[in-house]
């Protein structure tokens, strides 16, 4: 009686709030290794939470322990009111889950796949049916119906598990990198699949490291690096508070930078420099660029901040395997 | 807990059987088909009598137990493997309301299946080969479906234990062929010295071959029974320890 009540509250709580997937303090360890460092976030329903970093920074990991694939090392985790693992069964009912890796049934056509998936939850080829022949047409696999699993295309494949993600109707879609690895048409055609779904009232979870993707699907976002989130916010607001609105590319060699800094004093910029180039955060562009064109000793470029600069500013530039 | 989810597990290794079991049942049949001939008509013909039955008779129930022991064997073991391995099909139904031990479960009740199968087709040989002689042999394929529970129990240990396929090689030529020497497939365990004899009389194994035998020779009792609801108990036993393995495995 107990337990159940404590759920019942937990759900009008949650409900209250309008969180649908709440963390405090999460933490996950292989082993010794710590993956997840104690990350805390609230995710509000019918939107679409990112989860934005380079590899090996813990996002599928997270997305792993919403959907009850990893256990919880430690923290508190609440989806719709429900905590793993007691509520794992539960848990799993209201989840699509659209993993990295494929893993589709390579021995069965694309219907078969979507068949046989729909029985995992209990749904009967009639009952079905109609569901399938609806994803089919809505993810454009109607015509490779019957074609097996290798022969499919990248593209194909991840709409088939999208499809797949569907089946049975859920409230929360988690999509682990939903288009790494695809070509623009591919990575478009679900995007636009992602934004009518969105109309719908479901919840998005996403992880990406693509940062056009992020800003286009992804109403609210973290940012993670080595198992800690290091900033939370919405796309614009990400590019304000750390970038400002626009960005000056100056192509350079190193020796040069001070002396253009010098130059640059008088305004109010951040800047950052790599081998070859010098990268001006600011929110008083025209009067930098006024002075370059004076200076008249540099190749430059100008344009709007993107969530990329604000990515590559707070993870740094060297390379992750 | 495991729910009736179980089958669907079941029903998805059939979906796939389904296109593929031609191939696997030449395999199954073959085998037996191959050492009945060898060793029955060509090595039986320096083997006069043993316990009083010709070697051919002696033979056929200990390799017809072997077809539903490999029949299981390789399913659990190989076809499970990849699917828990190679193809991630494991990780893709536990993001379903479906549960790591219900996913053992409809393995090992697939397994069986395929014992069943196998161990109807090699009786339809064995009849038209003139080896059956009593109506006692239709109780025969539930044996077939037992054996294929216990080695598919016991497979499926194995594969949540196996890092690649090479451990299944040792498991077949280690475990599984040194078991049909000593338990009375291709000779008397009354042949075996008397330490080694007590231990392999408690082996499951053994007495389904000896009530097999019992069965083609319509000379079964009621303690045979007994021995059967020993061999499922051994079986559940292994099937509870293959489950928590498998969700170790499958659950990190
Ligand atoms: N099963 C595992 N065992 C041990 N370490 C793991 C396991 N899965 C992931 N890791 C490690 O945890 C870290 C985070 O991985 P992951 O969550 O996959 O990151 P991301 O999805 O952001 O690339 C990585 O350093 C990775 O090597
Ligand atoms: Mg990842």
């Amino acid at each position: 009686m107990r337990v159940y009540k404590g759920v019942k509250d937990r759900y009008q709580f949650t409900h209250k709030m309008n969180y649908i997937i709440q963390a405090q303090n999460l933490v996950k360890k292989y082993g010794h290794f710590e993956a997840v460092k104690g990350i805390d976030f609230n995710i509000p329903k019918a939107s679409c939470f990112g989860f934005l970093g380079p590899n090996g920074a813990g996002k599928t990991t997270t997305m792993s322990m919403l959907y009850c694939f990893v256990r919880v090392t430690s923290g508190s985790l609440s989806i719709a009111g429900l905590t793993p693992p007691s509520d794992e069964r539960e848990i799993k009912k209201i989840l699509g889950i659209v993993p990295q890796d494929n893993n589709l049934d390579p021995d069965l056509s694309v219907f078969e796949n979507l068949v046989v998936y729909a029985r995992y939850y209990g749904l009967s080829l009639k009952q079905s049916k109609n569901k399938i022949e609806e994803l089919l047409d809505f993810f454009e696999l109607g015509e490779k119906r019957n074609v097996r699993i290798p022969q499919l295309s990248g593209g194909m494949k991840r709409r088939l598990v999208l499809a797949r993600a569907l089946l049975h109707d859920p409230k929360i879609i988690i999509l682990d990198e939903p288009t790494t690895g695809l070509d623009p048409q591919a990575r478009h055609l679900i995007w636009e699949r992602l934004e009518s779904l969105k109309k719908t009232g479901k919840t998005f979870v996403l992880t990406t490291h693509y940062m056009d993707e992020a800003e286009r699907l992804c109403d609210e976002l973290v940012l993670m690096d080595q198992g800690k989130i290091l900033e939370q916010n919405t796309p614009h607001k990400l590019i304000e508070k750390h970038i400002g609105k626009e960005t000056i590319e100056i192509i350079i060699d190193n020796q040069k930078v001070d002396s253009i800094l010098d130059h640059l004093s008088p305004f109010k910029f951040t800047w950052e420099k790599t081998s070859a180039r010098l990268f001006i955060y600011t929110h008083e562009g025209h009067k930098i660029l006024e002075k370059l064109i004076q200076l008249n000793n540099f190749e430059f470029l100008h344009r709007r901040s993107s969530l990329e600069d604000v990515f590559l500013k707070l993870t740094g530039r060297e390379l992750r395997e | 807990m495991i729910t009736s989810r179980f089958l669907r597990v079941w029903q998805r290794n059939f979906v796939v059987w389904t296109k593929y079991y031609l191939s696997t049942l030449i395999g199954a049949i073959g085998e037996p088909l191959i050492f009945l001939w060898a060793l029955g008509y060509g090595m039986g013909r320096y083997i006069v009598h043993i316990d009083g039955m010709s070697y051919l008779e002696f033979m056929a129930p200990g390799l017809w137990i072997t077809a539903c022991m490999n029949a299981s064997s390789l399913e659990c073991t190989f076809n499970t493997f990849t699917r828990l391995s190679t193809q991630k099909t494991y990780d893709a139904i536990i993001a379903t309301p479906i549960s790591p031990a219900e996913i053992a479960a409809g393995d090992v009740l697939f397994g069986a299946t395929r014992s069943f199968i196998t161990g109807n087709l090699v009786l339809a040989i064995y009849f038209l080969f003139g080896l059956i002689h009593h109506w006692s042999a239709l109780f025969i394929p539930f044996i077939g479906f037992v054996v294929g529970l216990f080695f598919g129990s016991l497979g499926l240990c194995m594969t949540a234990l196996a890092r690649s396929y090479d451990f299944f090689t040792y498991y077949f030529i280690l475990v599984l062929t040194p078991a049909l020497m000593l338990t009375g497939v291709f000779f008397p365990v009354s042949n075996l010295p008397q330490p080694l004899r007590d231990i392999v009389s408690w082996v499951p194994l053994t007495q389904m071959v000896s009530i097999t035998r019992d069965i083609f020779l319509n000379r079964w009792q009621w303690s045979s029974v007994g021995y059967i609801i020993y061999t499922l108990a051994f079986s559940l036993l292994l099937f509870l320890v293959a489950a928590k393995l498998m969700h170790r495995r499958l659950i990190k």
